[in-house]
C-alpha cells in the first residue's frame, strides 16, 4: 500500500481517521520492510555460496575508497570482503547487523548500580571502541551522522552529568537507522519517521532543547510555552529555513526574480507556526513524573524511557496552526491544522509526521547526510535521485533511511563520475578531523592491553570534534558553511573548513602524530596505551617505496600523488635504516597532516 | 612593503577564485549566490590609507544563544520598573538588587541599573569608560511595528533564528549570502596600515568566524594558551620530516579542497613564528579572573596588544565568542553566573589595556544575535529582536546611552507587553541598526566614509552612520 498523499491527511483527520490511518501505514511499512529483509537475507546466502557478485570493486584502491566514505576507514578485512561480495551485497549485510550499542557498556564499565558513577570518558571509550571495532560499520556512521544533524551535546543543558542519556540516545541513533527489533521480537523500520519521533521522545533531546517538563501557557501567569524545541526540530532536524525544490535549490515568489537582492526565497514557516508547535510540544516528561528532575548520573532506568505525555500540563484550548507546504499563511492559507483537545499523543504524533512529511525534508535531510558521508557540494540531481529514493524506496515507503545511504553511496557521482562533475562543482570533502584517527585506528587494528580504548573529553578537543560533544546544537560546524577564499568565492560549501584553522590544524596534527608512534612495541607504552599494529610497516621499512605505497594503499585509497611518493620516499632514505619504527612513525606523522589526507575524494 | 607571504598567497588564490567564477557565472544553480564579494573586495574608487602613527584596536566580544540584555540594563525608576517588571515576570530582577549607574543627560525622573552581577560593568559606566547603545538590532531600513506588521515590507530574513542574525550581526548586508563579515572587509582595507606585519590584521581566539572573514585577509587563530605549535618537525633529528612536510605543503593541488587545507596549514606555520617569537617578551598580566574563559581568551588578547611593537601592528582586530545564553531553561539559575563571567572579564581587561597603556587605544564591544522575549517560557525566555550592547574604552565617551528614540518617544524603549514598541511576548524592534553600531567602531578604526558606504550599503537608510559613543 502506498502511503497517502498528506493532502488527504487532513481528511482523514476531519474524518476522525487518523489513527485507522496512522495504523495502516506502520502496518504496510513493517511489512514491506519484512519482506525486503527476508530478500536480502536469501540473496545474502546465494552470494557467499556460489554466485559471484556482480558489482565488485575491480581494486583494492576501489574499494578502499568506498569504505572511507560507508565506514570509519577500510581494513585489510572489509577490503576482501567487498570485494567478495560486491557493494549492494556488502551495504545489505551491513543493514542487517544489529546496531552495537553504547549504553550497556557506559553502564557495566562502572558497574551500575552497585557504582553509579559513569562519566563522558566511559562513552567517548565506547564511541571510539565501536568506531574501531563494531562490525556494524556503516549503521554506526549512519549514527555519526545523525548525531551531526539531530544533535545533543554534553556541553549544554545539564547534560554533563547524564552519560547514559546521551549514550541512550546515541543507541536510539544507531537503531533507527536501519530498524530493529525491540525485547518483544516487534520490528522497528529504519525510517526518518520513526527516527523524528524517537528522537522527539528522548528524555536527552528534552533536556538539550529544553521542552522536557514544557507547560501549556498560562494567560493569567503571562507564560508562553518554550519555543526552542520546536524552532529548531524545523529549522534543523527536518525543513529548514526556506522552500526547495526536490534538488534543493531554493523556491522563490513568482513574482520576484532571484537576481534582485531583495528577493528572498519562501521562508517554511513564520513566527506563529514556531509557537504552535511549541504548544504541541508540552506536557512532555520523564516516565517516572512529569516534575523528575533527575539530576548527574543517578537516573532511575524508567528515566530513560521515552518520555510521555501528562495531560495536564499540555497546551489543548487552541487549534494549532503547523505548516503550509506552500508557505501559505495568509488569509486562504492551506496550512495544516491540529484542533483544539486533540489530546496531547495525538497532537504530537500527528504534528511531528505533518513536520516529516514536508516536501523539504527528502532534499534537506539528503542533502547533509551526502555532505557526512560522500561530497561537501552535491549537484543538484545528485540531491534529487537520492532526495526521490527518500521519498520512495521503490517499494511505496518514505524515508527508508537504508535506502537513502545506498542511494547516497551507490549513485554514479560517488561512484564512477566522481573526477568529473560539471564545473564549478567539486567532488569530494575535507575528511572530519576525528575521521583521521578512525582510519588510522582502525587500519592498524588499534588495541590496548588492558582491552579499554581509554579518551577523555579531552582528548578529542585536539580535533574539535567531541562525540555529542557539539558547541551548541548548530554541531561542529554548519552544512552551509562556506570557507571564505576561493572555495566560498566560487559559492562552494566546506563544513569541515569550519572547525580547520591554524590553531585546530596543528592541534590534529599533533594528536595524530602521537598516536601514531604508540606502535605495538613501543616500549614506553602503558597498559592503558591505545597502540597501533605496524610491524607489517616496520618490516618495508628498509625499502622506503615499498613502504610508501603500503601506506598509500592503507589509508589514501592508492591515491597518493606521485610527487608525494616522492616527497615521502626522499625522507624515509635520509632517516637511519636501523631503526624501522622510526621510519614508520615519521612517514605517518608526514602524511597524517599532508593536504592529500585531508581530502577525502 | 615588506608585507609577508599571505597576501603574497591570497593574490594567488584570488587568481584561482576569478577562474572559478567564471565557471560559477554560467551556472544557474550558482546564479543565486550573488558575486557580491567581487564588489566587495576592491575598494572602488575610495581613497588609499596613508601611513598611520598610532595604534587602535577593536576587540569583538560575541555572546552566542542571545543575550537577554534587558536583564543587563533595567530602568530602575518606579514608573518604568513597574512596566519592566511586569512585562518580565518571573524573570525580573529585583528593583533592589540592581546596581545603579549614574547616566549622563537622563530625562528627569527616569533612572538605571545594571543585573546584580554586574558590579564592574557598572564601575566602568560611571568612570565614564563604558556606554550602551541601546535596542539596537539587524535592519534592512527604519522600522516600526506597523511597518513590520504590514505584508511585503523589507524585513531583515530569517529574525529570530541563531545562525542567521549571527551572520547578520557579523555583516553589514543583511540579504547577502557570502561568506564575508564587517570586520574582515575593514581588515582587507586597513591591513595596509600594518607595514612590515608578518601575521594578519584580524586575529580570533575562537576560530572560525564570519566576522572577521574577509575576501583577502583572513584572522589568525589562536587560543588562550597563545598560537598552536606543531610538535615533531623541529631541530636536527626532524630536519627530514619538517623538509617533507615543507615539501608538500609547498606543492599546487589541482583540487581546490586540497588547496584550501594547504592554505591554512601554510598560514599556521607562516605565522606561528613571528607570534611566539613576539610574545615571548610579553609582560605577565595579572588580576584576571580563574576559571573565566572569556577572561583566559581577552588575557591572551591583552598579551598580543602589548607587544604590538615586535609585531608591527598600528591596527588589529580582534574576536572572541562566549556561548551559553540561549536561556531557555533555567535563565534564573544561569543568567548570574554569564554576567559575572562577562563582568569580571571585561573589567579585568580594561585594567590591563590600562596597565599597558593603551586604554585609549583599545575598544571593546559586545554582540549577540539577538535579545530575548520579556515575558517568560515558565524558567526562561525565547529569542526575539532588539537588544543592548556594552561599549568599553578610553575612547569611549562613557557613562551615557546612545542610539535611535524609539517609537514611544525615549531612547530606552516602552517595555510595555505588545506595547508600540514590541511585538506581543516582548520582542523589541530595533529602533537603531546593527549597521549603524558596526560603522561607528569600524570609523573608529579608521575606515573612512567611502569604504564604509561599500562595507555596509544599507546604511545610507538610516539618519547617521555615526551613533557617537566613540565621538
Amino acid at each position: 500500500m502506498r502511503p497517502l498523499p498528506l493532502r488527504g491527511l487532513r481528511v482523514l483527520r476531519a474524518c476522525g481517521l487518523w489513527s485507522a490511518y496512522r495504523w495502516l501505514r506502520l502496518l504496510s511499512l513493517t511489512l514491506a520492510l519484512t519482506a525486503a529483509t527476508s530478500a536480502g537475507a536469501s540473496d545474502l546466502i546465494f552470494a557467499n555460496g556460489f554466485d559471484l557478485a556482480t558489482d565488485a570493486p575491480g581494486s583494492d584502491a576501489e574499494a578502499a575508497r568506498f569504505l572511507t566514505m560507508a565506514t570509519f576507514g577500510p581494513t585489510a578485512g572489509d577490503i576482501a570482503r567487498l570485494r567478495g561480495v560486491g557493494y549492494a551485497q556488502w551495504i545489505e549485510q551491513q543493514l542487517s547487523m544489529p546496531a552495537t550499542l553504547e549504553r550497556p557498556y557506559v553502564e557495566q564499565v562502572d558497574g551500575i548500580p552497585q557504582l553509579p558513577n559513569p562519566g563522558q570518558s566511559d562513552r567517548l571509550q565506547m564511541w571510539l571502541k565501536a568506531a574501531i571495532t563494531a562490525p556494524d560499520q556503516l549503521r554506526q556512521r549512519m549514527a555519526w551522522a545523525f548525531s551531526q544533524i539531530m544533535v545533543a551535546t554534553y556541553g549544554q543543558s545539564m547534560l554533563a552529568g547524564d552519560p547514559v542519556a546521551l549514550a541512550e540516545y546515541y543507541d536510539t541513533l544507531a537503531r533507527d537507522a536501519a530498524g530493529w527489533y525491540d525485547a518483544n521480537g516487534g520490528y522497528h523500520a529504519g525510517t526518518y519517521t520513526n527516527l523524528l519521533a524517537d528522537v522527539t521522545h528522548s528524555p536527552a533531546m528534552g533536556k538539550m532543547l529544553t521542552f522536557i517538563r514544557n507547560k501549556a501557557g498560562n494567560a493569567a501567569l503571562g507564560t508562553y510555552p518554550d519555543e526552542n524545541y520546536a524552532r529548531e526540530v524545523m529549522q534543523l532536524f527536518a525543513i529548514g529555513l526556506v522552500l526547495r525544490h526536490p534538488d534543493f535549490s531554493p523556491i522563490y515568489p513568482s513574482d520576484c526574480d532571484p537576481v534582485d537582492p531583495d528577493c528572498e526565497p519562501i521562508p517554511t514557516y513564520p513566527q506563529a507556526s514556531v509557537a504552535a508547535y511549541a504548544q504541541v510540544f508540552t506536557g512532555w516528561s520523564y516516565t517516572s513524573g512529569f516534575n523528575s528532575n533527575p539530576t548527574r548520573s543517578h537516573w532511575a532506568a524508567a528515566d530513560y524511557q521515552p518520555m510521555i505525555c501528562y495531560d495536564t500540563y499540555h497546551d489543548e484550548a487552541d487549534a494549532k496552526t503547523l505548516l503550509s507546504y506552500t508557505g501559505n499563511y495568509g488569509d486562504d492559507s492551506d496550512a495544516y491544522t491540529l484542533p483544539a483537545h486533540n489530546g496531547c499523543e495525538n497532537d504530537l504524533a500527528q504534528g511531528l509526521e505533518i513536520l516529516a512529511r514536508h516536501p523539504n525534508v527528502a532534499p534537506f535531510i539528503s542533502r547533509q547526510l551526502i555532505q557526512r558521508f560522500t561530497t561537501s557540494n552535491p549537484t543538484p540531481a545528485y540531491i534529487a535521485r537520492v532526495a526521490a529514493v527518500f521519498a520512495d524506496n521503490g517499494q511505496g515507503i518514505y524515508g527508508d533511511l537504508g535506502a537513502v545511504i545506498k542511494a547516497i553511496l551507490l549513485d554514479p557521482e560517488a561512484r564512477y563520475d566522481a573526477q568529473s562533475p560539471p564545473p564549478p562543482y567539486v567532488f569530494g570533502k575535507a575528511r572530519e578531523p576525528l575521521l583521521k584517527l578512525t582510519a588510522l585506528y582502525r587500519y592498524y587494528n588499534a588495541a590496548a592491553a588492558d582491552g579499554l580504548y581509554a579518551v577523555t573529553p579531552g582528548d578529542f578537543q585536539a580535533y574539535l570534534q567531541t562525540p555529542l560533544g557539539a558547541p551548541s546544537v548548530f554541531n561542529f560546524y554548519l552544512p552551509d558553511y562556506r570557507p571564505p577564499g576561493e572555495l566560498g568565492d566560487a559559492g562552494l560549501y566546506g563544513p569541515e573548513f569550519q572547525i580547520t584553522n591554524e590553531s585546530s590544524a596543528f592541534s590534529t596534527a599533533n594528536d595524530l602524530r602521537s598516536r601514531a608512534n604508540d606502535y605495538l612495541g613501543n616500549p614506553a607504552n602503558t597498559n592503558a596505551t591505545i597502540a597501533i599494529d605496524v610491524r607489517g610497516l616496520q618490516a618495508l621499512a628498509a625499502n622506503p617505496a615499498a613502504l610508501v605505497a603500503q601506506l598509500d594503499h592503507d589509508l589514501m585509497v592508492g591515491a597518493m600523488s606521485a610527487h608525494m611518493q616522492t616527497t615521502l620516499t626522499t625522507m624515509l632514505a635520509q632517516l637511519p635504516v636501523d631503526d624501522p619504527a622510526g621510519r614508520v612513525s615519521a612517514a605517518l606523522q608526514v602524511l597524517l597532516a599532508s593536504p592529500e589526507f585531508a581530502i577525502q575524494k | 612593503m615588506t608585507n609577508s607571504r599571505f597576501l603574497n598567497r591570497r593574490d594567488f588564490l584570488r587568481n584561482a577564485a576569478c577562474a572559478s567564477l567564471a565557471a560559477a557565472a554560467g551556472s544557474a544553480v550558482f546564479s543565486q549566490m550573488r558575486m557580491i564579494n567581487t564588489a566587495l573586495g576592491a575598494s572602488l574608487g575610495c581613497p588609499a590609507y596613508p601611513p598611520v602613527d598610532d595604534y587602535r584596536a577593536l576587540v569583538c566580544v560575541f555572546l552566542l544563544g542571545g543575550n537577554d540584555s534587558f536583564n543587563l540594563l533595567i530602568p530602575s525608576d518606579s514608573t518604568r520598573y513597574a512596566t519592566y517588571s511586569a512585562s518580565r515576570g518571573a524573570m525580573a530582577i529585583a528593583r533592589d538588587q540592581l546596581v545603579p549607574i549614574d547616566v549622563l543627560g537622563t530625562s528627569p525622573g527616569q533612572s538605571y541599573g545594571l543585573h546584580p552581577n554586574c558590579m564592574e560593568l557598572a564601575q566602568l559606566f560611571n568612570a565614564a569608560n563604558g556606554a550602551f547603545v541601546v535596542n539596537t538590532g539587524t535592519l534592512l531600513q527604519p522600522t516600526d511595528k506597523t511597518q513590520y506588521l504590514s505584508t511585503g515590507y523589507p524585513l531583515p530574513p530569517q529574525l529570530f533564528s541563531h545562525a542567521d542574525q549571527q551572520a547578520q550581526w557579523q555583516f553589514g548586508q543583511p540579504t547577502a549570502n557570502g561568506t564575508v563579515g564587517w570586520g574582515g572587509l575593514v581588515a582587507d582595507r586597513l591591513q595596509v596600515l600594518n607595514a612590515g606585519a608578518s601575521i594578519p590584521i584580524s586575529i580570533s581566539l575562537s576560530g572560525q568566524n564570519r566576522f572577521q572573514a574577509g575576501i583577502d585577509v583572513q584572522p589568525y587563530a589562536i587560543t588562550s594558551g597563545g598560537p598552536t605549535a606543531l610538535r615533531g618537525y623541529n631541530g636536527g633529528a626532524n630536519a627530514a620530516q619538517l623538509a617533507a612536510l615543507q615539501d608538500l605543503l609547498a606543492q599546487t593541488y589541482a583540487d581546490p579542497l586540497t588547496r584550501t587545507y594547504a592554505a591554512t596549514f601554510n598560514e599556521a606555520m607562516d605565522y606561528y613564528n613571528a607570534m611566539s617569537v613576539a610574545l615571548a617578551g610579553a609582560p605577565t598580566l595579572s588580576g584576571f579572573p580563574d576559571g573565566n574563559a572569556l577572561a583566559d581568551a581577552l588575557k591572551m588578547i591583552a598579551q598580543v596588544i602589548s607587544v604590538r611593537g615586535a609585531l608591527q601592528a598600528k591596527r588589529q582586530i580582534f574576536f572572541v565568542s562566549l556561548g551559553g545564553f540561549d536561556t531557555h531553561d533555567d535563565q534564573l539559575d544561569d543568567q548570574p553566573g554569564l554576567f559575572t563571567t562577562l563582568s569580571q572579564a571585561l573589567a579585568a581587561f580594561y585594567q590591563a589595556t590600562s596597565t599597558l597603556g593603551v586604554q585609549d587605544s583599545v575598544t571593546t564591544f559586545t554582540m549577540s544575535e539577538f535579545a530575548r522575549t520579556l515575558n517568560t517560557d515558565g524558567d526562561g525566555t525565547d529569542h526575539a529582536w532588539a537588544g543592548n550592547q556594552f561599549v568599553m574604552g578610553g575612547a569611549v565617551q562613557g557613562q551615557q546611552l546612545y542610539g535611535t528614540p524609539a517609537a514611544s518617544g525615549g531612547l530606552f524603549p516602552d517595555q510595555t507587553l505588545d506595547g508600540v514598541d514590541c511585538l506581543q511576548r516582548g520582542q523589541m524592534i530595533p529602533a537603531t541598526s546593527s549597521d549603524q553600531y558596526s560603522a561607528t567602531l569600524a570609523r573608529w578604526l579608521g575606515v573612512g566614509d567611502c569604504d564604509l558606504a561599500t562595507i555596509f550599503p544599507y546604511l545610507e537608510r538610516f539618519p547617521t552612520s555615526n551613533l557617537g559613543f566613540l565621538g
